[in-house]
């Protein structure tokens, strides 16, 4: 079980795919199969496709990156298996930040002005996001204290992962007709196929944090349920966050960021604001 | 609209104060000669008196009169009239440049400087503008003398002199952004531009040449010209048969011309909606793309209902149009343009409260006035600049006089307010066409036969959608002496480095978009050249791409 997301991140996002199409009024991956597996076949594809190297370095961190959202995955169904991710939340968004480290690091090596620019962006968005996501999980799943105060940091960690999924319009790191894929511009074939693949499984790992979240909130499942429940949200919150993005715009690097900062802002505030209305402690 | 006397008068008054001759004034055109020292004083009294720079054309004159001719194109929007004035010189002698006083004259004279020959003073240090950098020196294509099938040898070693010493931001020949080959380098700091280099003409533009080869004549060039672009080529075709026919001085039927303007609006209509598409593309906003291209769709089925092709219509003729539109036809239309609008204007108001696109949009890309003045930019991209300019309404030709329709002008001159013009001109070309459906008139739809005296010349310009498309021709034996084509990119391209200034990154490819640049337009039309078989062909990208494969 603990393997599963290997298989169901690019069947959940073939998924997403083919409702996007149908909202944008397109037919998407034609027929029953492709429905549910083009993104595999596009992996495949892409694993069959010649491999070339600007350098080595490239290779070894895209694999390194690769390994951390494994690690990171695995990590999560455990503890999910085992109820505890509530103590090993910490472990898991340190895994998903040092792997995001590991692209910003991937691009800015490279001797590429729109990687560079990029991996400028992915820093920003990142910079803004990891702290509040981890301080805000952290507060939700081990604090004990009022619901009303906990709401604007249950929207905090929604936000988080929907910017983490790398979603329009915060794939401002790829933004194809603008960078030409910025971080990934230098990437191709079977190495081009494995950052996909990991985009695919960190965005399973988000999906399934906000599930988990969401039930941890609402209170009302036993222990073992939520874990189930969760399996079955995941996709839902996957397929949310890519109907979500059809209907916005990329924003811009000067923009983008600094909403979701004062967005950030507002519900701390609000969250802050709460807990003294109701006796100073969460 | 009828040019007055008195406009007439006064032009030619100052030509000949100025020590030229007017050689023949037409209901639309004045052609003049004057001395080459005096173009500078002629083309600021113009430019003063609200001329526009249309173009400029190099002509190889030697076997006429010895002599190489720069003919200068101004129109006069408000008066409805074109202004032709040529400068000649001997082959060493040196032609004065009229840039210090019109910015938008630099782009026409050194295309003259590279493909005809011309010494133009303070050009004669700057880098080759379209001619690649292996081409030999001292050949000009455009010279009489000069087989239209002359082939250079390649030297590679020449392009590396070409390549920058500083990099910037590299944005083509090939990026996502750019449909087609050109090249802009962006100098960035952080993410803002502060300064741009552009670099076109990769596409070889071989069209003009072309035209005077002994393998086309008059006939067969309006399909050659419909090739020059795969989004507006019925445009081109449409300007060249209205300079052949005034130049020939043929009466087109009344109902062939409704036909034509018909078809213009509609390409149009398809033009705008492809373009409003792409650009929420390039703003990560794929449902308004999709959405967009889906209520384009109609009008490429209405086109095909019309002429038996969604593009390249290939029914204009000299001297008319080779397709009627019958009663049953005109209904269809009428039916499926209502609903087109309906479509439209239900998606439009979403498409233009997108938070994003209107952020992006507002205040980003800025055109002066003055600027777009000087340059003599055109189409939306001089209408969102707050330039009341529009061909169809100020100069008379097809069917434009017997209908209605507002010009949309904004004066903020950003991208928004150019897009906010190319949503307006989609409702007004939908009742452009309605009303020449409506008012069609019965008779011929072409002239049985016609004559082209040698040695004619004539200026003609259509309002296109990227702006106005502006056809020269001096007529020859069987085919064109000289054809010139100015597209409105090659007019509005200039406009960018301004545009691109201070502009964040990010919405340097939305401002590039958005004067909706045609390149294969601006370079012309391909030539393959199979070097195995010695054949050549025109192709399109498709086909292109199928000949590559293939060889």
């Amino acid at each position: 079980m603990t393997l599963t997301p290997l298989l169901l991140a690019p069947i959940y996002d073939s998924i997403e795919r083919k409702i996007r199409a149908l909202v944008q009024s397109r037919v998407g991956p034609i027929g029953f199969s492709r429905s549910f597996l083009q993104s595999w076949f596009d992996i495949i594809k892409l694993l069959s496709k010649e491999l070339i190297l600007t350098s080595y370095g490239v290779a070894l961190i895209t694999i390194l990156e690769f390994i951390l959202v494994l690690i990171a995955m695995i990590t999560l169904q455990v503890a999910l298996l085992t109820s505890q991710l509530q103590w090993t939340i910490a472990l898991l968004i340190t895994f998903l930040s040092v792997s995001t480290a590991f692209s910003i690091l991937r691009a800015i090596s490279l001797d590429n002005p729109f990687s560079s620019i990029g991996a400028l962006r992915e820093f920003y968005i990142a910079l803004i996001v990891e702290g509040f996501f981890l301080s805000s999980l952290a507060i939700i799943l081990l604090v004990e204290g009022p619901v009303v105060s906990k709401i604007p940091l249950l929207c905090i960690i929604a936000i988080s992962c929907y910017v983490g999924s790398g979603k329009v319009p915060f794939d401002l790191a790829e933004a194809e007709l603008e960078i030409a894929s910025g971080i990934n511009i230098e990437l191709s074939g079977p190495l081009l196929a494995m950052a996909l693949y990991s985009t695919q499984i960190k965005r399973y790992i988000l999906a399934q944090i906000l599930s988990y979240t969401l039930l941890k909130f609402i209170d009302i499942l036993t222990t073992s349920t939520i874990t189930y429940i969760t399996l079955l949200l995941t996709p839902i919150i996957w397929v949310v966050f890519g109907v979500i993005s059809v209907i916005l715009a990329r924003t811009r690097v000067d923009i983008g960021p600094l909403t979701l900062l004062k967005v950030i802002l507002i519900l701390i505030s609000l969250a802050l604001v709460t807990i003294l209305l109701t006796g100073g402690t969460v | 609209m009828n040019v007055s006397i008195e406009t007439i008068r006064e032009i030619e008054e100052k030509v000949i104060e100025l020590g030229g001759i007017v050689e023949s004034t037409t209901e639309t055109t004045i052609f003049a000669e004057i001395p080459r020292k005096n173009i500078k004083e002629l083309a600021k009294w113009l430019y003063n008196s609200g001329a526009f720079l249309k173009t400029c054309v190099g002509v190889d004159e030697r076997i006429i009169d010895n002599r190489l001719a720069l003919y200068y194109i101004f129109g006069l929007d408000e008066k409805g009239l074109d202004v032709v004035v040529k400068i000649s010189s001997l082959e060493r002698e040196v032609l004065p440049s009229i840039i210090d006083i019109i910015p938008g004259a630099e782009w026409c004279e050194l295309e003259a400087r590279d493909l005809v020959g011309l010494h133009i003073l303070g050009h004669e240090n700057k880098p080759r503008f379209i001619l690649p950098q292996d081409w030999p020196e001292g050949v000009y294509p455009l010279r009489k003398d000069i087989p239209h099938d002359y082939r250079p040898p390649l030297n590679t070693e020449k392009f590396i002199e070409e390549l920058p010493r500083e990099v910037g931001l590299p944005i083509g020949p090939y990026h996502p952004v750019l449909h087609e080959p050109e090249y802009f380098e962006l100098y960035v700091e952080s993410e803002r531009v502060i300064d741009v280099e552009y670099r076109g003409f990769h596409v070889h533009r071989g069209i003009e040449k072309l035209a005077e080869s002994p393998r086309f004549t008059y006939k067969i060039i309006p399909f050659i010209a419909e090739r020059i672009c795969g989004i507006c080529g019925f445009v081109h075709s449409s300007c060249y048969v209205l300079a052949v026919e005034r130049a020939a001085k043929i009466n087109v039927p009344e109902r062939a011309e409704y036909i034509r303007s018909i078809l213009l609006e509609i390409e149009r209509v398809q033009s705008h909606l492809l373009w409003l598409g792409v650009v929420a593309h390039i703003l990560g906003y794929d449902a308004g793309f999709m959405h967009m291209w889906r209520i384009r769709e109609p009008i490429m089925i209405l086109a095909e209902l019309l002429t038996g092709s969604r593009k390249t219509y290939g029914i204009n003729i000299i001297g008319g149009v080779r397709r009627d539109i019958d009663e049953d036809k005109k209904k269809k239309a009428l039916e499926s343009l209502r609903g087109i609008r309906e479509e439209f204007r239900r998606f439009v108001d979403v498409y233009i409260s997108v938070p994003e696109i209107v952020k992006r949009a507002t205040g980003t890309g800025i055109l002066p006035r003055d600027v777009a003045r000087a340059l003599s930019v055109v189409g939306p991209t001089a209408r969102g600049s707050g330039l009341n300019r529009d061909i169809r309404r100020d100069y008379s030709y097809f069917a434009y006089k017997h209908v209605s329709f507002k010009v949309p002008v904004y004066t903020e001159g950003d991208n928004l307010a150019r897009l906010l013009v190319r949503v307006d001109e989609v409702f007004e070309s939908i009742s452009v066409i309605e009303q020449l459906l409506d008012m069609l008139p019965k008779g011929p739809i072409a002239v049985e036969s016609y004559e082209i005296p040698p040695l004619k010349k004539a200026v003609a310009a259509i309002e296109a959608p990227r702006g106005e498309d502006v056809h020269f021709i001096i007529t020859g034996l069987d085919r064109p002496y000289r054809w010139r084509v100015r597209s409105p990119t090659y007019q509005n391209i200039p406009a960018l480095r301004v545009m691109l200034k201070n502009t964040p990154l990010a919405d340097a490819f939305l401002t590039i978009a958005s004067i909706d640049p045609c390149f294969s337009c601006t370079d012309r039309v391909i030539v393959v050249h199979d070097v195995k078989s010695s054949s050549k062909k025109f192709v399109s990208l498709f086909e292109g791409r199928k000949y590559a494969a293939n060889n």
